[in-house]
C-alpha cells in the first residue's frame, strides 16, 4: 500500500530551506510584533501624556448643601485652564454634599488660603464646571486633602426666578393703572373736571377786568372833569365807590374758587407720589433686568456660534461614521455639487421648458 | 483604589487608540477630516437646491445657490465659483431671466477660461447657445454649440449628446434639415451609447418634431412612439405630454381623428394632473375645436365647463 505524505517527501528538501524568503522567518515576525508592540506602547504613551495620564494630581474637598450641577468627572477650571476634574461625590453624616476635586499638581502653586471654587455655566446653558479663584499669594499654598469654599453662581434658573417678581411687579402696575376705579384714573378724571372749571374761571376774571378796567376808565373821566364839576363829583365818587364795591363782591368767589382748586391739585399731587415712587423702583428694577438681559444677550450669540460648530462637528462624525466600514457598505454613495442638467428638449412655452 | 483608577483609564484609550487605528485602516480616518466647512455646506446647499427644483420653487434654489457661490467665493474656490455661475445661469433661463442668465454664462465662461477647465467652458458654451434658441439667434446659437460640441468631442465629454441635441434644433429653426437630422441622428447614437436616456428620447423627440414639419409622419409617428415609451418608464410627466401633442399633430394631419382625440385628452390630463394648467387650458381649446369639427356639441360643452372651472381655480390669470 503507497504511503501518500511521509513517504513522498523522504529525500527531498523543505521549501521552507529552497525559498529565500523563510531564511531568518522567526527573527522577521519577531521584529515586526516589536515594532508593533513599541509602536502601540508609544501611542499610548503619547495619548498619556497628552491627556495628562502621567501627571502627578492632589485632592481637595469642597463641600455644599446641594448636590445640583454637579457631575461626576466634570471640569475643574483655573482662570479657564483645565486643571482637574470632579472626581467624586458623597453625602457626608449631616446630608451634605462632599465634592472631591483631583487637580494636577502643578498648577498647586496658584490654589492658595482664599482660593473660592464656584459652581458655574460656560455660556448661558453651558456645561457646568468648577472654577477655582487664584488664591492670595502671600497665604499659604493648600495640600493634599484641604477643603475649599463652594459657592454657586446664578444661572439661567435664578435669573428666571429674579424676573419673575419684576415681572408681576409690572403686571400689578399696568392692572393698577388701568383700573377704571383706580387712583390713576380717578385722578386723570378730575384732572379733567379741574381744567375744564380751570377754563370757566379764566372766563369769569377777564368779565371781571373788563368791569374793571371801564372802571378806571370812567374814574379817568371823573378826574378830567373834576375841576369843572365838584357838584357831580361827589355823585360820581359815589358810584366809582359803589361799583369798587361790586367788583371786590363779585372777586370773592374767584377767590374761593380758586383757593378750592390749590388745595385739590395739592391732594392730587399727594397721591400721586407713591405712584411716582412705585414707578421709580420698577424702572429701577427694569434697567437691572436689561443689563442682564444684554449681558445673557452677548452669551446667547456665543452660544448660537458654539451650537453651529457643534451642529457642524456631529454632521462630521455621522458622516464619518456613514464612510466607515461596515456602514459605508449600506450607505448610498455621497453626491457632491454638480452641474444641473441642461435640457436638450426643444422649446416649450417660448422659455426653457417651464411653465 | 487609586491605582485601578489609572489601570482601567489607561486600558480605555488603549482600546480607543486600537479602534482609531482599525477605523483609519478601514477608510474612516481620511473621510472625516477631508471634506472642509466650506465644502460641507456647499454640499448641503446643492442638495437642498436641488430638491427646490424638483417641487419647480425656483426662487428658493437660486438663494441657496447665491449661498454657495458666495461661499465659494469667499474661500476662492474658483472652480466652484463658475459651477454655481453655469447653475444659477440655467435656472433664470428656466424662468425666463435671459438677461440675468446670460451675465451667469458669460462670467463662468471666463472664468472657465482663465481656469483652463474645459468641461465648463463647454458647458457655459452650450448654455449660451440654449439661451440664443429662446431669443432666435439661431445663426450665434449654431456658433455657440458647435463650438460646444467640438471640445465634447475633443475631450470625449459625456455632454456631447445633450450639446448635439441642442445643435440640432439650432439648424431646424434655421431650416437646416439635413444638418438638424444628421444632427439628430449622430445625437441618438451618443445618448444610446452613454445610456443617457432623458437625452434618447429628447432625441427621438426632436428627430419626429422635424420628420412632421416636413410631412415624414410615419416616421415621425415612430419616433414619437420611441419617446414616448421612454419617457413613461422614467416618469417624466412633461415629457410624455409633449410626446402625446406630438402624436396628436401627426394623427390629426394623417386623419385619424379618434386616435388624435385620444393623444390630445392624454395629454391634457398629464398637463391638468402636473399642475401645468396653461398647457392644460391649450389642449382643451384644441379639443373644443376637435370636437366642433366632428360636430360632438355634448363634448364641447362638457370641455367648454371645464375650461370655466380650470379658469376659475387658478384665477383666469394664467
Amino acid at each position: 500500500m503507497p504511503s501518500y505524505g511521509q513517504g513522498s517527501v523522504e529525500g527531498m528538501d523543505r521549501l521552507e530551506d529552497r525559498d529565500p524568503r523563510f531564511r531568518h522567518l522567526e527573527k522577521k515576525v519577531g521584529a515586526f510584533v516589536f515594532i508593533i508592540i513599541v509602536g502601540l506602547m508609544a501611542v499610548v504613551f503619547l495619548v498619556g501624556r497628552e491627556k495628562d495620564l502621567f501627571i502627578k494630581k492632589y485632592t481637595l474637598y469642597a463641600t455644599t448643601d446641594s448636590g445640583t450641577g454637579l457631575i461626576r468627572g466634570m471640569p475643574v477650571k483655573l482662570s479657564g485652564f483645565k486643571i482637574g476634574r470632579v472626581k467624586e461625590l458623597s453625602l457626608d453624616e449631616v446630608a451634605r454634599v462632599k465634592v472631591v476635586i483631583e487637580a494636577n499638581k502643578k498648577y498647586q502653586q496658584w490654589i492658595r488660603r482664599g482660593s473660592v471654587a464656584r459652581l458655574l455655566h460656560e455660556g448661558f446653558i453651558g456645561k457646568s464646571v468648577i472654577e477655582i479663584s487664584a488664591g492670595d499669594p502671600s497665604g499659604p499654598v493648600l495640600e493634599e486633602g484641604d477643603e475649599l469654599p463652594l459657592e454657586k453662581a446664578r444661572g439661567v434658573e435664578e435669573l428666571v426666578k429674579e424676573m419673575k417678581p419684576v415681572l408681576k411687579e409690572v403686571s400689578g402696575i399696568i392692572n393698577y393703572v388701568n383700573d377704571p376705579k383706580g387712583d390713576v384714573k380717578t385722578t386723570l378724571r378730575n384732572l379733567k373736571a379741574v381744567s375744564s372749571e380751570l377754563s370757566d374761571i379764566g372766563e369769569r376774571i377777564d368779565a371781571t377786568l373788563r368791569g374793571v378796567s371801564t372802571t378806571f376808565k370812567r374814574a379817568d373821566n371823573f378826574i378830567s372833569m373834576m375841576d369843572e364839576h365838584v357838584e357831580p363829583m361827589a355823585v360820581d365818587a359815589k358810584a366809582v365807590i359803589g361799583n369798587l364795591e361790586s367788583a371786590t363782591r363779585r372777586l370773592e368767589p374767584i377767590l374761593d374758587s380758586t383757593s378750592k382748586i390749590a388745595s385739590e391739585v395739592e391732594g392730587l399731587t399727594g397721591r400721586l407720589m407713591p405712584i411716582t415712587e412705585r414707578t421709580e423702583k420698577v424702572l429701577e428694577n427694569l434697567d437691572a433686568l436689561t443689563g442682564s438681559l444684554a449681558v445673557r444677550g452677548s452669551e446667547i450669540g456665543d452660544m448660537i456660534e458654539q451650537s453651529g460648530e457643534l451642529i457642524y462637528e456631529g454632521a462630521d462624525m455621522v458622516r464619518g461614521i456613514k464612510q466607515s466600514w461596515p456602514v459605508k457598505l449600506m450607505m448610498p454613495p455621497e453626491e457632491k455639487p454638480g452641474l444641473l442638467p441642461i435640457d436638450g428638449a426643444d422649446i416649450v412655452d417660448g422659455i426653457g421648458g417651464s411653465e | 483604589m487609586e491605582g485601578s483608577g489609572y489601570r482601567l483609564q489607561l486600558l480605555s484609550f488603549l482600546l480607543l487608540v486600537l479602534c482609531g487605528i482599525a477605523m483609519s485602516g478601514c477608510g474612516g480616518g481620511p473621510v472625516v477630516s477631508g471634506l472642509s466647512k466650506v465644502e460641507r455646506r456647499v454640499g448641503g446647499l446643492h442638495r437642498r437646491s436641488v430638491k427646490a427644483l424638483e417641487r419647480n420653487d425656483y426662487r428658493m434654489a437660486l438663494a441657496y445657490m447665491r449661498e454657495s457661490l458666495r461661499l465659494h467665493r469667499s474661500v476662492d474656490d474658483r472652480h466652484g465659483e463658475a459651477l454655481d455661475l453655469i447653475n444659477i445661469g440655467r435656472v433664470s433661463l428656466k424662468i425666463g431671466r435671459y438677461g440675468d442668465a446670460e451675465n451667469m454664462f458669460e462670467e463662468a465662461l471666463r472664468l472657465a477660461v482663465t481656469l483652463n477647465d474645459t468641461v465648463k467652458i463647454s458647458e457655459a458654451t452650450a448654455s449660451l447657445g440654449k439661451l440664443r434658441i429662446l431669443q432666435h439667434d439661431y445663426g450665434e446659437a449654431i456658433d455657440r454649440l458647435t463650438s460646444a460640441v467640438k471640445m465634447d468631442k475633443d475631450e470625449r465629454y459625456a455632454g456631447l449628446g445633450t450639446h448635439l441635441n441642442l445643435l440640432g434644433i439650432a439648424y431646424r429653426h434655421s431650416e437646416r434639415y439635413e444638418d438638424s437630422k444628421r444632427t439628430f441622428k449622430e445625437a441618438m447614437e451618443v445618448n444610446e451609447r452613454s445610456g443617457k436616456k432623458e437625452e434618447l428620447a429628447n432625441s427621438y423627440r426632436n428627430l419626429a418634431n422635424l420628420l412632421f414639419e416636413h410631412g415624414e409622419l410615419k416616421e415621425a409617428e415612430r419616433r414619437y412612439r420611441e419617446a414616448l415609451d421612454i419617457d413613461s418608464r422614467l416618469e417624466r410627466g412633461e415629457k410624455i405630454a409633449e410626446d402625446l401633442l406630438g402624436l396628436y399633430e401627426v394623427y390629426y394631419a394623417s386623419e385619424d381623428i379618434e386616435s388624435a382625440e385620444d393623444s390630445l385628452k392624454r395629454a391634457y390630463k398629464v398637463h391638468l394632473n402636473g399642475g401645468f394648467y396653461r398647457r392644460a387650458l391649450r389642449d382643451i381649446d384644441k379639443l373644443i375645436s376637435l370636437y366642433k369639427t366632428k360636430g360632438d356639441q355634448v363634448s364641447v360643452d362638457i370641455y367648454s365647463s371645464e375650461k370655466e372651472r380650470i379658469l376659475g381655480v387658478i384665477g383666469g390669470n394664467r
